[in-house]
């Protein structure tokens, strides 16, 4: 029987989830669970929240899985939806708390030296990533870190496709700009 | 005559498509060789290029190692630790067309039948005690409503005078 249920796709075990079912459940953890704690991590940039963010879209998985309509979307791209949003909402908490004390952000240039050294490409493109809106990050991590395809990542996000596609382009042109920026500086910081 | 493809244009084909001309369209990908044959098409698929090796890069670089089994475990505990919410309640208009039914049997069943019977008797009988109790203290008090609707001074219409 649990040779079974590990065979079932991830709709029919959300459906044993909601009838209280906890192999259906374990599966479900174990199938999943570090890849969306890589999707929080790279959200919102630190481990311990993102295992936090994780375990609460789990608890909504156990306690609310009778919401779950396979007919409207697939396991993977609701519980996408629920562990982006956490993160999102998390994140714009977090910016409101933190404003008062670091609102006099340093000037990127005048830091320039001390980013010369050890900082590698992926602090370089954290870096830039902190400098999109949420929801031109949302997109970037969907589509490249998480590398779900267009089509996917749109309806994670609830937006028609091509509304996506501007969006990453509109995400690209900023990350560029950014990346841009950051050579200027370390240019002129070399003299 | 095809348009020259702008930088644009360029841009949101290649989120579309990707960064491999030869998956692109037919028709897109002779404009956009065209476009890359231009300095501003060479410059912008140089920055392109750049920030998908970048990304690549930091792709590749793995999730800081953290206790997956810990991790793993506290997230298996949850069942024990947190009660389901009941399925949501979902009335379609067959539910509320059956409830109308259940009450319809009910009420015109020979026990509803006899019971409303007996209810509209004590309602008249109640009604025809408490008219009895109050008889008008005298004849002038009553007022004839009808009168005024069949007066010959009332204006109807103001506007006609």
């Amino acid at each position: 029987m649990r040779q079974k249920i590990k065979e079932l796709d991830d709709e029919a075990l959300v459906g044993l989830v909601a009838a209280a079912d906890r192999g259906a459940y374990a599966v479900l953890v174990q199938r999943h669970a570090l890849r969306y704690r890589a999707l929080a991590f790279r959200m919102v940039g630190d481990m311990a929240l993102a295992e936090d963010l994780v375990q609460d879209a789990f608890v909504k998985l156990w306690t609310q899985a009778s919401r779950f309509d396979a007919a409207k979307a697939k396991f993977t791209t609701w519980f996408h939806r629920i562990v982006v949003n956490r993160c999102v909402d998390e994140k714009r908490k977090r910016t409101v708390d933190q404003l008062p004390e670091g609102f006099d952000q340093a000037d990127e240039a005048e830091n320039a030296e001390q980013t010369l050294g050890a900082e590698d490409d992926a602090e370089t493109i954290k870096r830039a990533l902190e400098g999109l809106s949420d929801r031109q990050r949302t997109a970037v991590v969907l589509s490249y870190f998480d590398e779900l395809s267009n089509a996917e990542a749109a309806n994670v996000m609830k937006l028609n496709l091509k509304a996506y596609e501007s969006l990453l382009v509109r995400a690209r042109g900023k990350l560029r700009e950014k990346l841009a920026g950051d050579r200027q500086s370390l240019f002129s910081a070399l003299g | 005559m095809t348009t020259p493809m702008t930088q644009e244009e360029f841009a949101h084909k290649r989120v579309s498509f990707g960064g491999d001309l030869a998956a692109w369209p037919d028709m897109d990908q002779t404009r956009a060789k065209a476009f890359l044959e231009t300095p501003e098409g060479v410059g912008f698929q140089d920055q392109e290029n750049q920030l998908d090796a970048l990304m690549q890069h930091a792709v590749s670089q793995s999730v800081p190692a953290h206790d997956a089994d810990a991790f793993l475990d506290g997230l298996l505990d949850i069942p024990a630790d947190y009660v389901q919410s009941s399925a949501p309640e979902n009335k379609s208009i067959l539910d509320f067309l059956r409830g109308i039914g259940g009450w319809a049997r009910a009420a015109f069943s020979p026990v509803g039948l006899v019971s409303q019977g007996v209810g509209y008797a004590l309602v008249l009988v109640a009604g025809v005690v408490v008219g009895l109790q109050q008889q008008p203290s005298s004849l002038a008090e009553t007022v004839d409503l009808s009168t005024s609707l069949f007066s010959s001074d009332i204006t109807l219409y103001p506007e006609d005078q």
